[in-house]
């Protein structure tokens, strides 16, 4: 049918029938043919028709015949049209594309803003809940035990078990717990443990602070982990009771810290001060068992810290240990968590619980809520991601309309042509989309710049491998763009597919009659409602971040300088030295410049934290508040003034306090509060390790310090004098205060006076406060700065979107103008007019982004601190900065409506 | 015996095409271009005749289209396409092969070895 033109053709198709009758029609045109002939030989009719039949052959089966191959035809033909329209769709679409490249650029690059955003966080996304970390054998059959405890229920009101709903998850846990379940394991499952902590290889300047994982149990075994070099733990490793310094590298470490020696195994490394032989080179992926990346391991029996009395593994009450099981089928998994049960429920320290064990798989364990806050973030972030891809949307669905309403001419004739509106809607939509992929290629050039950015600055501790855009992100995006295009084109297209025909058609001057059109101010209404829930977030951030950054910890943190230094716990005499070495060395550093006054410490604050069993003068141990007993410190007399601490009631100590053992003890506003109420504290006594000891006067209240972090549950502190000599708490950290600003060459200073003092012997480690407490900082900075990016981008965003869509109504409404100056309208008439119309579409937007975020705030509140997720003054600043953003963005439109000339606007009349 | 039928299926495709290359003609007008032109040398069905013409139609030889014809009735036109050209020149010089392949035989003396 080539030889027909285009338009016949489709005729001819619409007329077209089926496949049956043009059989039928064909054979009967030819029995008649070949019947007239044979007739006009002189045959009867009957005869005639006979015989041309019998020519013919089996008529009803060549019939049958022909009808088969002529649907194949029409089905080989239709197949072959469709994609003849598709691509005629596309080369119409690019041509009327062509000719408007400004408002493709605007729209693919709203477009790819959005896009970009989502493909950057889905790719991290993907990598952290998507996928078990890499390096481990059938991570489907590993397991994580989790506890769940029943949520103030009694025993009681479920005699029977426990309810389905109501708990408390943790999964961190202690020792005996392990030990426990060590025993309690069914046949076939492998049980280890894992915590894991930052310490510090080497010592010095080219000390490097690393992620270790102390493990314990079986723990390779249960991850399916073969070392690439020597062995990974064993024998007395495996357990707790006694220290084995021996360690696995990473492969990471081992490239990058010891050239890929081959010679590794069996080399002896200073490591958290102490040293330990490498026994073991992991394979190359294998980071651990978390999103984390750990770069080595140690037996948990390296793990020894400060505890009050029996192995400090048994310390009651303290949960650090997280456990996975490898169970190789289902039944051996579900009997873990029966094994489990069993042995948190004959816990000696929760007696008579209800308390049931559960297994969860590796991946699904690293689900929202049990990560960091980091990870938490960047869940978040997704659902911004996701808003800002609405707003695009709504932004291009405006532009679209406009676009539509400008072309309507165009589309009536095609309509009036009849073209069909299906056809039609087609052909608008295939615009879109084709923007929209134009929009996904941009994208994912900002995907990789994006998620780079937030792997190294969110996430630089989780475990990376491979390229941020992969196959997987690129599908992912290609698949949003088309479902964007679609979604941001359908209402436009259904819309402009519709025009009034004859209006159009008829062209009045005014082109059209303009109506106020409420998809428009909808789609203004949503775009207006999603940045305020934007802006919200980063406002709370914002805050929140302020909340932090200003908490009042109790020292003068960019003041103070740490000077410690750490010795091989074997080498009892050089701690010894040390110590003995700190009362001079702080003599000398009080007599460097910038140097206000130096103390020393038993442990740092915020670096170390320790408990000692204190009693009252009765004899009885003092009482446990929530839970907590208070924490104790040894310090010099210089101590508080050298850290800011001040002195609330009573005195500090002196230098004779220090020489004799029991003479005095200074206790924290908030113990003196909890424990004697009244301000009677001074004069009270406790007795500290045993209630047989003397009972040591309290001389002093201080004000209350943090010990742990700048977030931390408030918490009780006393301080006992530090020994001059002789005893087991000892110096060993000094305390610097530093004139305003002078810190880091404080720092440099001592650095180098510890440097020739102890080289050879003992590493030192000298830093600012400051420092330490930049980790905790970190997710706060990041998280304020990306929410507030996406609040920023929101905003552009919906500025673009008002400032479009109102200029576009007034510039409709040119004539409208000119008539209402022509009849005496002010200036001040005429902004108000357009500014108006802005403001009042951005309102209804307001308030609903308002409610929005009132109904939202629950899934951010996690993420806050010292900010209420409903924060009034944040919901309040952000409305009043989104209608003054609105208001500016209808200026321009509302300007150049005023220079409107009357004349020339009726003239077009 | 399919390889006569073979034979005489391609014979018939290439004959229709043939009468095509000359014009535009209804399927009855080729039936009666084939008879006349074999002189009434062989007959074939005419059914047969009509599978050859759309199964060509399907291999996209031929197009065919509802045109008028001389004595003013609704028939169905067929034309060759440039596909069909190219396999009417194929068919026929494979047919000229055979017919020479087999004259050749028909001619040929055993060698006395």
């Amino acid at each position: 049918m080539r030889f027909l033109p285009e338009s016949w053709r489709r005729l001819g198709r619409i007329w077209g029938s089926a496949p049956e009758d043009d059989v039928d029609a064909e054979v009967a045109f030819h029995l008649d043919e070949r019947a007239a002939e044979l007739v006009a030989t002189g045959l009867t009719a009957d005869a005639a028709r006979a015989q041309a039949r019998a020519e013919f052959g089996d008529v009803p089966s060549v019939r049958q015949h022909l009808v088969a191959i002529d649907h194949g035809i029409s089905r080989r033909r239709s197949r072959a049209e469709r994609w003849e329209w598709v691509a005629h769709d596309v080369r119409y679409a690019m041509r009327s594309l062509r000719r408007a490249p400004g408002f493709v650029v605007t729209v693919s690059l709203t477009l790819a803003l959005g896009l970009g955003a989502n493909a950057a966080i889905f790719s991290l996304l993907d990598r952290l809940y998507l996928r078990a970390p890499a390096g481990i054998a059938q991570p489907s059959s590993v397991h994580r035990v989790q506890r769940l405890d029943p949520v103030s229920v009694s025993r009681r009101e479920h005699p029977d078990g426990i309810p389905k709903s109501g708990f408390d998850v943790s999964s961190v846990f202690a020792y005996d717990d392990f030990a426990k379940l060590s025993e309690t394991m069914p046949a076939g499952a492998r049980l280890g443990g894992y915590t894991m902590s930052r310490k510090k290889l080497g010592r010095g300047d080219d000390a490097l602070q690393l992620r270790v994982q102390f493990v314990i149990g079986d723990f390779f075994g249960v991850l399916g982990v073969r070392p690439a070099l020597g062995r990974t733990f064993q024998g007395e490793e495996l357990r707790i009771e006694r220290p084995t310094p021996t360690l696995v590298i990473s492969d990471a470490l081992w490239r990058g810290r010891f050239d890929a020696r081959p010679d590794i195994v069996g080399q002896l490394v200073e490591f958290n001060f102490q040293q330990f032989t490498i026994v073991g080179v992991a394979p190359a992926p294998f980071r651990g068992p978390d999103n984390d990346a750990a770069d080595l391991w140690a037996p948990m029996n390296m793990q020894e810290r400060p505890s009050p009395g029996g192995p400090w593994y048994t310390g009651r009450g303290t949960a650090w240990i997280r456990i996975l099981a490898r169970a190789g089928d289902s039944h051996t998994s579900a009997a873990i968590g029966q094994a489990a049960t069993v042995a948190f429920r004959q816990s000696t320290f929760w007696p008579d619980t209800l308390a049931a064990g559960e297994v969860t798989p590796l991946i699904q364990a690293s689900l929202p809520g049990s990560g960091s806050k980091n990870v938490a973030i960047a869940t978040r972030l997704a659902g911004v991601a996701a808003i800002i891809l609405l707003i695009a949307c709504a932004n291009v669905a405006n532009l679209f309309l406009a676009r539509g309403m400008r072309r309507r001419r165009e589309i009536a004739m095609r309509l009036a042509l009849g073209v069909t509106r299906r056809r039609l809607i087609a052909l608008l939509l295939m615009e879109s989309v084709i923007v929209s992929l134009i929009g996904a290629a941009v994208a994912l050039v900002v995907a990789v710049w994006g998620a780079t950015i937030l792997r190294e600055r969110l996430l630089p501790d989780v475990q990376w491998v491979g390229a941020a855009v992969d196959v997987r992100v690129l599908a992912f995006t290609l698949v949003l763009a088309l479902v964007t295009g679609i979604a941001a084109g359908m209402v436009p297209a259904l819309r402009s597919s519709r025009p009034d025909l004859a209006d159009t058609l008829k062209g009045s001057a005014r082109d059209g009659v303009f109506q106020r059109s409420r998809v428009r101010s909808a789609l203004l209404v949503a775009q207006s409602a999603l940045s305020i829930v934007l802006l919200a977030g980063a406002g709370l951030f914002v805050r929140s971040l302020h909340s932090v950054e200003t908490e009042n910890i109790g020292y003068d943190t960019e003041r103070i300088v740490f000077a410690e230094v750490a010795v091989d716990p074997d080498r009892a005499e050089r701690a010894l030295e040390v110590s003995e070495r700190f009362p001079r060395l702080a003599e000398k550093i009080r007599r460097l410049p910038g140097v206000e006054t130096a103390g020393l410490a038993w442990l740092t604050p915020m670096r170390g934290i320790s408990w000692a069993r204190a009693f009252l003068a009765s004899g009885d141990t003092l009482p446990q508040v929530e839970g907590q007993s208070p924490f104790v410190a040894w310090v010099s007399p210089e101590f508080f003034t050298a850290v800011g601490i001040h002195l609330v009631a009573g005195r500090g100590f002196t230098a004779q306090d220090g020489s004799s053992p029991q003479s005095a003890i200074i206790v924290s506003d908030r113990m003196a509060r909890t424990y004697w109420p009244g301000g009677s504290a001074i004069g009270q006594c406790l007795s500290v390790s045993a209630p047989t000891n003397p009972c040591i006067p309290i001389v002093g209240v201080v004000t209350n310090a943090h010990f742990d972090g700048i977030i931390e549950r408030p918490a009780m502190q006393f301080y006992l004098p530090l020994a001059d000599t002789g005893r087991a708490h000892r110096a060993h950290v000094i305390t610097i205060r530093t004139s305003k600003g002078g810190a880091p060459q404080v720092a440099a200073h001592v650095r180098q006076l510890f440097r020739e003092e102890f080289t050879g012997w003992a590493s030192t480690d000298v830093h600012l406060m400051s420092d330490d407490l930049l980790p905790e900082l970190r997710p706060w900075r990041t998280g304020a700065a990306l929410f507030s990016a996406a609040g920023i981008l929101a905003l552009l965003v919906a500025i673009v979107g008002i400032y479009s869509a109102i200029s576009y109504t007034f510039a409709q409404r040119t004539h409208e103008i000119g008539v209402r100056v022509a009849l005496g309208a002010s200036a001040a008439n005429v902004i108000r007019l357009v500014v108006g119309e802005g403001v009042r579409v951005v309102c209804i937007g307001v308030f609903i982004g308002v409610a929005l975020s009132l109904a939202a705030a629950r899934l951010v509140e996690s993420l806050l601190y010292r900010t209420p997720a409903r924060d009034p003054a944040v919901l309040a600043s952000v409305s009043i900065a989104l209608l003054l953003v609105a208001v500016g963005a209808c200026l321009i439109p509302a300007w150049r409506a005023l220079r409107v000339d009357p004349a020339i606007a009726l003239r077009a009349e | 015996m399919p390889t006569e039928l073979d034979l005489l299926q391609g014979t018939l495709d290439v004959l229709v095409l043939r009468a095509l290359s000359w014009r535009t003609m209804h399927g009855y007008a080729i039936a009666r271009f084939i008879h006349t032109g074999s002189d009434g040398a062989f007959t074939i069905l005419d059914g047969a005749l009509y599978t050859s013409l759309h199964r060509m139609e399907a291999l996209e030889w031929v197009a065919s289209e509802w045109g008028t014809s001389d004595k003013g009735k609704r028939a169905k036109f067929y034309r060759l396409t440039p596909a069909g050209k190219r396999a009417l020149k194929a068919e026929t010089a494979s047919w000229h092969n055979y017919v020479a392949a087999v004259s050749g035989v028909l001619r040929a003396i055993p060698d006395a070895t």
